[in-house]
């Protein structure tokens, strides 16, 4: 996940532009036939522009949401959370704490609540392990363990193994009410969390009279990508991965963009690889690579990725004009600029995939609304030898495209996860 | 009191091998010295040291990002300054100063960072050296 947002100038804008329905096919005709019901492994989701905080939206953009279900195990006891932000560069269900969430079980070691911690590069969420019965789309998974962060079962303060940077631990600070992590890895950390002795930082943790020291967890008690888990619907598990669908944007952008958050791969009509092009993924990493050919810019790109949980293309090139004061962070070019880069999967040369997709990048002061499909910004600096340089192609890549997320130790139609595939051009 | 290494000598080194639970290792390479922490969990921490031990350089890389506050000391509030100016970005944060130079990066499973010292740094010791 890797985020910018223009908060309060977007939330003037947005709650201004709130009645401008989505792009095309938002609205239906008296003479229509009504739409067909949602097929059983489709989430709608929508980028709008976030929660509402304070009595208006928040003003993100480009992030990606779903309404989730989440329900005390065993139970009818169950509340749709709205505005849970997808996440292809992670993995676990997080949500923001609420007085639903603090009837969910906590997960205990001994007389302590287990505490959880996910590091961003720049960011860290702080909150307890609690465990819910999970549902959307029609698929479903029993006792998941999820994260509730600024859970008071555990210190409001997160120890500094864990983060002392940005906190992202209100829905205001995270730009949604939850996060959920359909990325590439099953748990959040893995069999480290298990086995290493003494416990690794910056995963999970106890807070015995308040002062917290990691403790280990085993791989089944961790926070699941709750997609690995979903059970048979209809004879079939759509327990693969996951394809993203947002639709075309204009350059302008909109306020909302509607699409689909569609679970498995391959498994039904509504989710096959087709033509889409396979880039495999560092099975440790999570890295794909890119390449480019920008005149200011770096030339390669070891450390790159798909994540719909970023909120541009962010990508180091000197010649681009960087905005500065509430857009800073972001690209702002005196006119619009047409670019492309080279995706490659992880293990090339070996592998020989590849595949060069176009992209514009305009200057995002003079945009409006909440989805974009042409802003962008630097990455960090970077040299390739202690600091690998990164190509982000986050949600602006979505629009338009099919881009699907496969696990690990999956095999689609020949093809080994974990991978990204995207549709061309 | 100062916990960490950056800029100080290498009886802080002792501290973060305690403070991080590391496991340690010394490679001498003429002008500097490398101390190899390994962190439970994967992720490798490396001090540079001059010939007369102080840290001039940290450098990076694992599963977790390594607790900052203790490796940057005296020079985090500078990389937490930066974080801060971009506002709610999560993206990297970096400094580019004469006397500090931090680079970070990665995503969830795989992080990586460097932090030195260009005035500090050994005659003939290079940046990209640093790794």
């Amino acid at each position: 996940m890797s985020v910018d947002s223009r908060a309060f100038r977007l939330a003037l804008l947005t709650s201004a532009a709130a009645v401008v329905s989505a792009c095309g096919g938002g609205s239906s005709s008296s003479s229509s036939p009504p739409p067909p019901p949602p097929t059983a492994n489709v989430a709608a989701m929508i980028v709008d522009g976030g929660p509402v905080v304070n009595g208006m939206p928040i003003g993100t953009i480009n992030q990606g949401y779903v309404t989730i279900t989440v329900c005390v195990p065993g139970t009818s006891t169950c509340q749709n959370i709205d505005h849970v932000w997808v996440d292809t560069g992670s993995a676990g269900l997080r949500l923001i704490t609420s007085a639903f969430t603090s009837q969910l079980p906590a997960t205990m070691q001994g007389a302590d609540t287990v505490a959880n911690c996910v590091q961003f590069v720049n960011a860290f969420s702080w909150g307890a392990v609690r465990t819910a019965d999970v549902k959307i789309a029609g698929e479903s998974a029993s006792s998941v363990p999820i994260q509730v962060i600024g859970d008071t079962a555990v210190p409001a303060t997160a120890p500094s193994s864990c983060g002392s940077m940005n906190p992202l631990n209100t829905a205001a600070q995270l730009g949604a009410n939850g996060l959920l992590g359909v990325g590439v890895f099953r748990q959040d950390c893995g069999l480290g969390c298990e086995t290493n002795v003494p416990a690794p930082p910056g995963f999970y943790y106890t807070c015995p009279a308040g002062s917290c020291a990691p403790v280990n967890m085993a791989v089944s008690a961790q926070l699941q990508n709750i997609v690995g888990l979903f059970g048979p619907v209809n004879g079939v598990s759509d327990n693969n991965g996951v394809l993203l669908q947002l639709p075309s944007l204009p350059a302008s952008g909109m306020a909302t963009a509607s699409g689909s958050l569609i679970f498995g791969i391959g498994t039904r009509s509504n989710n096959a690889l087709g033509s889409a092009v396979v880039f495999a993924v560092g099975p440790t990493t999570g890295f794909i690579q890119t390449t480019t050919t920008f005149a200011g810019g770096d030339t390669s790109e070891p450390a790159s990725y798909i994540d719909s949980g970023s909120n541009g293309f962010f990508f180091n090139d000197s010649n681009i004009t960087q905005c500065t004061g509430t857009s800073a962070g972001f690209f702002c070019p005196s006119s619009t600029m047409s670019l492309s880069a080279t995706m490659l999967p992880y293990n090339t040369p070996t592998n020989t995939t590849s595949h060069t997709y176009s992209f514009s990048i305009a200057d995002i002061q003079t945009l409006t609304g909440n989805a974009f499909n042409n802003v962008g910004g630097p990455s960090g600096t970077c040299d390739n030898v202690a600091t690998p340089c990164t190509f982000d192609w986050g949600l602006p890549f979505f629009y338009g495209r099919s881009v699907f997320t496969a696990l690990e130790n999956t095999t689609i139609t020949g093809n080994a996860g974990p991978f990204f595939a995207a549709s061309t051009p | 009191m100062a916990l960490a290494a950056l800029g100080e000598d290498s009886s802080t080194v002792e501290r973060d091998v305690m403070q991080l639970r590391a496991q340690r290792s010394v490679n001498s390479a003429g002008a500097y010295s490398v101390h190899e922490l390994q962190l439970p969990g994967g992720t490798q921490v490396r001090e540079y040291l001059t010939a007369s031990n102080r840290v001039f350089a940290i450098a990076w890389s694992g599963p977790s990002i390594p607790d900052l506050q203790q490796l940057l000391g005296s020079y985090f509030p500078r990389y937490r300054s930066a974080a801060e100016a971009m506002g709610r970005s999560r993206r990297p944060a970096a400094v580019e100063d004469s006397d500090l130079v931090i680079r970070t990066g990665g995503h969830a499973r795989a992080f990586f960072g460097v932090a030195y010292l260009p005035g500090q740094m050994p005659s003939g010791v290079r940046a990209e050296q640093i790794r």
